[in-house]
């Protein structure tokens, strides 16, 4: 048999061995207690005129677990632990108040550049968020306090289960805890 | 004679091997696809909504190479496909680097330590691809 005829046959072949692979792996995840949805599940946030979409990595049981509450309240601050917790369970938005240069720097991993001074309050902010999603602000620790701000605004305008995380960018470097760097796609 | 039996030996050290590291490269991403999904998010190539279904499909071609080169079965088809993936793999990685992102490579664990984007990680998957050729070709001048 000549050369590619033969490459030919072990393509149809790997073609083959894939699509049944593929069969069996999403057999598999259905049936994995850490299944994921083959889609990935993802949120929009609009910055200026910009849609970014924020996958959201949760597994079939965190989303069903951690559903997000209807909790009216004022902005409250966060605690590093409390914060973390929402971030490794999917459970909240982060925003990041601080200039989009501090940010591609350095920042919480997943989280959604937002400089204060970007948002513009005459036109209805963040409108492909419901205005009960967890959203937690931070900028660069306890000298600044663009993310009280933010809290404040957004809450003012209607979002009802906001945090601002006062230890920032600072206190989660510190701890070691995800980080990112460069501009979200 | 000496030369097909070195050949021959180095042929089964280089697939045990293989196939231990592809299977080996597996375990964590099978167990964990969402994690997965999340390194392969860092990359930026790919589709938001087309992150997960790779997730959970890629982890298993691999297995399946592994499994295979192991057991001696499929052995063509294997290493064809093993060298397909390790230049996807190659091109994934050198496209990382050129843009500047510091990323875990999510290569060989999930484990972020140790495990950033880098030429050192080129290099190995180099090695890698030239082990499968290496495969397949031994298998086609044998047949022949």
């Amino acid at each position: 048999m000549d050369i590619s005829r033969r490459t030919i046959s072990i393509l149809k072949q790997s073609v083959l061995a894939v699509f049944v692979v593929s069969i069996f792996a999403v057999i598999f995840n259905g049936l994995s207690p850490n299944s994921v949805p083959l889609i990935t599940p993802y949120r929009i946030v609009t910055v200026g005129d910009n849609l970014t979409k924020i996958p959201v990595f949760q597994t079939r049981d965190q989303m069903r677990t951690y559903e997000i509450k209807n909790n009216l309240h004022p902005p409250e601050e966060i605690d590093l632990e409390t914060a973390y917790k929402h971030f490794r369970n999917y459970t909240a938005i982060f925003i990041d108040t601080r200039s989009v240069e501090d940010y591609r720097s350095g920042h919480i991993s997943r989280a959604v550049s937002i400089p204060l001074e970007a948002l513009d309050f005459s036109r209805e902010v963040l409108p492909e968020l419901s205005r009960n999603e967890r959203i937690i602000a931070y900028c660069d620790g306890e000298d600044c306090s663009q993310s009280i701000d933010l809290a404040v605004r957004l809450s003012e305008i209607g979002f009802n289960d906001v945090y601002f995380f006062f230890g920032g960018w600072t206190e989660w470097q510190n701890a070691g805890y995800p980080a990112g760097i460069g501009d979200i796609p | 004679m000496k030369r097909i039996d070195a050949h021959f030996y180095l042929r089964i050290v280089v697939r045990l091997g293989l196939g231990f590291l592809f299977l080996y490269a597996s375990l964590d991403k099978i167990i964990y696809p969402g994690k997965f999904a999340e390194v392969i998010y860092n990359y930026r190539l790919l589709p938001v909504e087309l992150l997960n279904i790779c997730a959970i499909i890629v982890p298993w071609i691999e297995a399946f190479i592994g499994i295979s080169l192991l057991m001696g079965i499929w052995i063509e088809m294997s290493a064809f496909m093993l060298s397909g993936i390790t230049v996807f793999f190659i091109v994934m990685i050198i496209s990382a680097i050129a843009r500047g992102l510091d990323i875990e490579c999510g290569c060989f664990s999930l484990d972020a330590e140790g495990s950033l984007v880098s030429w050192k990680r080129v290099i190995e998957d180099v090695f890698i691809l030239a082990g499968g050729i290496y495969l397949l070709i031994c298998h086609n001048s044998e047949k022949r």
